[in-house]
């Protein structure tokens, strides 16, 4: 499946910034050798520990995986970041590819695709070619879907400040691989779209 | 609270894991639907504003048209702040949800998909969100809404509507809510006496639906 073997969640290496909690967390991944061998393949990975509270400007050319909490930026341009299922992110985001399983509240802009996992909470506005969302994922925000030459149109529109605001729990229909794969492959014409879509019903 | 006396605290978690049990997978006709895309200027970008919560099905059929995609999942919102207020909006607090949750920029969207959510929001509430709604609407906007014909009081299905093409629905049934009150043809016009014009198309489902334009 398209991403896989990109997704840091999925292969941490050599982590940059470690907590003995991102090592538990570590731990209960699946090993090298369970992995299939087009994932082994060593890439650096950093990690905000579960236990880690961070606050300001995130930035680099490796993957990060974030069980912790971060406020701040956080800049990974042709990198991948995965908020894991502890993670609590408050930042203006920007990343190759962006997976949400924890929370996540600010823009992000995604270069290649951003995923909200069931367990995933977003808020804010995302900007990204792709979008693919699991069925409970919690969302609050505009998409903005960048076409291969497009620019980003406008500004989102204002909001007043929301104290307090609550979540918002959007069941979403089940992503199966081959939607999946559809969703990585094409962007469905407005009256037609793409077979794998009524297969994934 | 329970926001629903049917189920438990958010009825769309009631549905099974995968979404819940779908009913009509083929999908069905929606001339409200087809009624919606006619008036859908896609010679511009085009800002959306969908008020029935994420759904991959609709962001992917959106997305092939130049626009951005605006989400809010209305009736989670206004059951999750309903449990904060006691099961009633006073006056203040159904300003304040609408404030909270619909507080756009005026004249911003091009079109509103509102499904159902309306139909079930409070009487408190409801004339609020619609004015609101047609504040934020540009001029010619369409807003698409459905309406159960079933009476008052009533338990109807809890639905989520996943668009298949510019005149198809696939309506998925996710839960089970009572019905608040029924809108007919005269209650709709007065409801939407604001706008532009009001169509309404009566569908064998049950289901009034409505293009309204500012």
């Amino acid at each position: 499946m398209w991403g896989r073997k990109d997704d840091p969640a999925s292969q941490p290496s050599s982590p940059a910034v470690n907590s003995a909690a991102g090592q538990a967390q570590e731990s209960q991944r699946p090993t090298p050798a369970a992995r299939p061998a087009a994932d082994r393949a060593p890439r650096a990975t950093a990690q905000v520990g579960k236990s880690i509270r961070f606050k300001g400007e995130i930035s680099g050319s490796e993957d990060l995986y974030v069980d912790g909490e971060v406020e701040g930026n956080i800049e990974l341009r042709d990198n991948a970041l995965v908020v894991g299922p502890n993670g609590n992110v408050r930042a203006q985001t920007k990343a190759r590819a962006i997976t949400v399983q924890g929370r996540l509240e600010g823009n992000v802009q995604a270069g290649e695709r951003i995923e909200i996992r069931k367990t995933g909470s977003l808020e804010g506005d995302l900007v990204t070619p792709r979008i693919v969302i699991e069925d409970g994922a919690v969302f609050r925000g505009s998409i903005d879907i960048l076409k291969p030459g497009a620019t980003q149109q406008g500004a989102p529109p204002s909001r007043k400040p929301a104290p307090g605001r609550v979540p918002i729990v959007t069941p979403t229909p089940p992503i199966p691989p081959a939607a999946e794969a559809a969703a990585a492959s094409s962007v469905p014409a407005p009256d037609r779209p793409p077979q794998q879509q009524r297969k994934s019903r | 609270m329970n926001r629903s006396p049917l189920g438990p605290a958010n009825p769309h978690l009631s549905s099974s894991p995968t979404g819940a049990s779908a009913s009509g997978d083929d999908g069905r006709t929606s001339s409200g639907l087809r009624h919606f895309f006619q008036s859908f200027p896609e010679d511009r970008h085009l800002e959306v504003l969908d008020l029935g919560g994420l759904n991959q099905t609709n962001v992917n059929f959106l997305s092939a048209f130049d626009c951005r995609i605006h989400t809010l999942d209305l009736l989670a919102a206004f059951d999750q702040v309903r449990e904060t207020v006691n099961g009633c909006f006073e006056p203040d607090e159904a300003r304040a949800f609408i404030e909270e949750f619909l507080g756009f920029s005026p004249a911003h969207f091009d079109a509103v998909l509102a499904w159902d959510s309306l139909e079930h929001l409070d009487a408190a509430v409801i004339d609020l969100a619609v004015s609101r709604l047609g504040q934020v609407l540009k001029p010619g906007g369409s807003l698409l809404a459905f309406f159960h014909s079933q009476a008052g009081g009533e338990v109807i299905p809890l639905q989520r509507y996943e668009i298949s093409d510019r005149e198809t629905l696939v309506i998925r049934t996710i839960g089970s809510r009572r019905l608040l009150r029924t809108f007919n043809n005269r209650s709709l016009e007065r409801l939407f006496g604001g706008f532009e014009s009001v169509k309404f198309f009566l569908s064998r489902d049950s289901l009034r639906e409505v293009i309204v334009v500012r």
